[in-house]
């Protein structure tokens, strides 16, 4: 998602932000191919009028996707509003469950960079918000604990890598060759992600298919 | 006009015939069915029994494949000994008593009578004592049993009463002595005999009876598949248990024989439950998942409303039906006949459908009035709006945003609004049970395979090994091998389908199965190679690939 905020508020803030892009590419998870046709992709209305907009922030999308800061808000302000997008991504989340569906529990997995401390509580906000919850309000339409977020996936492959001093999809970018420029569009970021992303699973899927390395590695193992 | 219909096999009905050669009505005259069928007798032999009363399971198939199948008597004997009770009787040589009769119907074993006293009531069990009524007129024969006493040993045993066996058989042993057709010795080897076999003995009168049913089942098969196989579908609704399973089952076993296509329900049936028409079959709407007996009669309401305004379906164009059938329904019954296919005839893109209609559920009540008197001059959804945009008397400010908003997602729609095979396959077997569209398998690289389940299951093509199958799993089961070298290992028995039909019997034995294990789960696709095991016609894996 690309976020805005009001004035006084902070877009880096979950509680705060709220989306004017959001942009979605589903993968087969098994295959861990993207999936013909499984891509979502709408900008949404900010719900504040556009002088209640946090103006650094409007002036930092419109740098980045090169445009001028009038052109973005026309984008923006031409959108459908949030609630017929939400309701239309929640939609097509709800196609890919399989073919046995069982509420949150077959939905699909959401995944993307830094998500769990910051899409995925915007997620749950405006799921809230239009009444896509329990009756303890609680988001039902995904299972967010099994969120896979690309920052903790490789956290433990370069955490001692001194060539690159932060996780951000902006240092990544260069250092793992893909291209940088058009980043900070949401769908530009999800497709990196989600290709950082299977690179690094199949890793791991590689790893855990040989069963005979971890059974019974732990025996003799003492407790310090 | 009445006819008769001449089978090969020298059957003959009576039928009525209709407009168009239509076929109605036909008299099978079941009180004198011909019970010399061929044609029914082959349909038994060859285990093709799926919707046959009492032999439909997989081991009623194996038994009749085993056993010649060639009269009632037949019939009725396989009914009693593939119980539990005979199947899991084990003789002095380890093999158990319904192998005994298999092996001695075919001629492999000898027939031998434990006394040749009994041989005239056990001529037609091949010697085995399989019916209680058998035991009754021993006792009659050879210990002057009355039939009250007769049947009163019938019932100890049949209840497991060992009291009431140890009050009779000295009753029997002296029976047998005062008759004099057999020495004390020989009658007590008969009585063990006798007790030994009440744990496994059936009523040969239910077995007769169900071995006439199971008769009168096949052979209608034999004669008449689709209207068998219509006749089954059409009354699954009043089945209770494994539903879904029965149906894709004989809907499996259509196509292999080639019987009638099966299709969704369809908007030009209106049709509750399961229909045939012409070759195909089709799905009733009720039973689509979220489609009850209530929701389809309003459908029929409207539908017959509709149909007084503008014709019958087949002439409804798409903004017809969007407008005037739809949208006057609940989404929840609406929805999932969307995702089935209902409308195919209107439209095959189904993903486009449901967008629009989820996009005009979003008008108010006037809204769709306006759009009701004024559709027709539009081509699709989005120049209605624009047209309503125009000229509607809208309330407020809000409400026009909210129409712009509509007509900027048809206009920008969010996501590509084209069927994906994923998405019908998978949508089907979640609301009809079964995928009939297409299924997953058709959007992968199949180029590898060099076999169907088809081909597999009516042996086309016949491999013996490197076969290489491209199919979707449908159920895993893991075992524990019990006996042999590899005692104590795991295995696998899995249920596979194509865009074809389903076939199971395959097996994944040792570090095939535990290597693949990932791969080999439920809803995945893969590529199989395979041999073919002729001991128990299976199929063995060798290899396992994703696709």
């Amino acid at each position: 998602m690309e976020t805005i905020a009001r004035n006084g508020e902070k877009a880096v803030n979950p509680q705060q932000a709220e989306p004017i892009q959001i942009a979605v590419r589903m993968m087969h998870p098994r295959k861990l191919d993207f999936v013909e046709g499984g891509t979502f992709h709408s900008y949404i209305k900010p719900p504040y009028k556009r002088d209640e907009l946090h103006m650094e922030t409007v002036q930092w999308h419109a740098k980045n996707a090169g445009k001028k800061v009038d052109e973005v808000l026309d984008l923006w302000y031409n959108a459908p509003e949030q609630k017929v997008v939400w309701s239309q991504f929640i939609d097509f989340i709800n196609k890919y469950h399989g073919p046995i569906k069982k509420g949150k529990f077959s939905a699909p997995v959401l995944s993307g960079h830094n998500i769990i401390s910051y899409d995925n509580v915007i997620f749950s906000r405006l799921c809230t918000r239009y009444k896509y919850c329990d009756a303890n309000d609680e988001q039902n339409v995904v299972l967010l604990n099994k969120s896979v977020d690309t920052l903790h996936l490789l956290n433990p492959w370069f955490e001692n890598n001194p060539e690159l001093d932060s996780l951000s999809l902006d240092k990544l970018r260069p250092y793992l060759g893909l291209e940088s420029k058009g980043s900070h569009d949401a769908f530009k970021d999800v497709n990196d992600c989600g290709i950082i992303m299977r690179r690094f699973l199949r890793y791991h899927r590689a790893l855990a298919e040989n069963k005979g390395y971890f059974k019974n590695s732990f025996s003799g193992e003492l407790c310090e | 006009m009445s006819n008769y219909i001449k089978f090969a096999c020298g059957c003959e009905f009576k039928y009525e015939q209709g407009q168009n050669k239509k076929l109605i009505s036909f008299d099978a005259d079941y009180d004198n069915i011909n019970e010399n069928c061929s044609a029914t007798y082959r349909l038994i032999s060859e285990g093709d029994t799926k919707g046959c009363f009492q032999i439909e399971t997989g081991l009623g198939k194996k038994m009749c494949r085993e056993a010649p199948i060639q009269s009632i008597d037949d019939i009725a004997n396989i009914i009693a000994i593939m119980r539990p009770a005979c199947t899991n009787s084990f003789m002095d040589d380890g093999k158990s008593l319904a192998q005994h009769y298999i092996d001695r119907r075919k001629g492999i074993e000898e027939v031998t009578y434990i006394n040749e006293a009994v041989k005239p009531y056990l001529k037609r069990t091949y010697g085995i004592l399989a019916y209680q009524e058998d035991v009754m007129f021993i006792a009659k024969d050879l210990a002057g049993f009355t039939p009250g006493e007769a049947d009163d040993l019938r019932s100890a045993g049949a209840k497991k009463r060992a009291d009431l066996m140890a009050q009779i058989k000295p009753k029997f042993i002296n029976g047998c002595a005062k008759v004099g057709k057999v020495n004390e010795h020989d009658a007590k080897l008969i009585w063990d005999w006798i007790e030994a076999g009440q744990r496994y003995l059936f009523n040969a009168s239910h077995s007769y009876g169900y071995a006439k049913l199971t008769y009168v089942t096949a052979y209608l098969k034999a004669h008449f598949q689709k209207e068998f196989f219509a006749g089954w579908l059409e009354n699954s609704h009043l089945k209770q248990q494994n539903r879904q399973y029965e149906i894709l089952s004989l809907t499996n076993n259509m196509k292999i024989n080639n019987v009638a296509e099966i299709s969704s329900p369809s908007i030009l049936r209106m049709n509750q439950y399961f229909k045939l028409s012409k070759d195909t079959i089709y799905f009733g709407f009720s039973d689509i998942k979220g489609v009850g007996e209530s929701a389809f009669n309003k459908m029929v309401t409207r539908y017959n409303t509709v149909k007084e305004l503008i014709g019958e379906a087949d002439k409804w164009s798409y903004m017809d039906n969007l407008i005037l059938f739809m949208s006057h329904l609940s989404s929840a019954s609406i929805e999932p006949c969307i995702k089935v296919g209902v409308f195919s005839s209107i439209s095959s893109n189904r993903t486009k459908m449901l967008f629009d209609y989820k996009i005009y559920e979003h008008l108010t009540d006037k809204e769709k009035d306006w759009c009701t008197a004024n559709y027709h001059k539009s081509e699709n959804l989005l120049s209605l709006l624009l047209d309503l945009r125009t000229h509607f008397k809208f309330r407020g400010k809000n409400r026009i945003l909210k129409i712009d908003d509509l007509i900027n997602s048809l206009q920008n729609p969010p996501e590509k609004l084209e069927d994906n095979i994923t998405i019908i396959s998978d949508d089907e077997q979640a609301l009809l049970g079964m995928t009939i569209t297409c299924s997953q398998i058709d959007s992968c690289d199949i180029s590898m395979a060099n076999s169907t389940c088809r081909d597999l299951i009516n042996k086309e093509n016949a491999k013996d090994k490197n076969i290489m199958l491209a199919a979707e799993i449908s159920k895993v089961s893991e075992f524990t091998i019990k006996n042999g070298k590899n005692a104590g290992q795991k295995m696998g028995a899995l249920e596979v389908k194509d865009s074809d039909c389903c076939l199971d019997g395959i097996l994944v034995f040792g570090k095939t199965w535990k290597d693949n294990r990932h791969v080999l789960v439920e809803n995945n696709t893969v590529m199989l190679m395979m041999k073919k095991s002729y001991k128990n016609d299976s199929f063995t894996v060798e290899k396992v690939w994703q696709i």
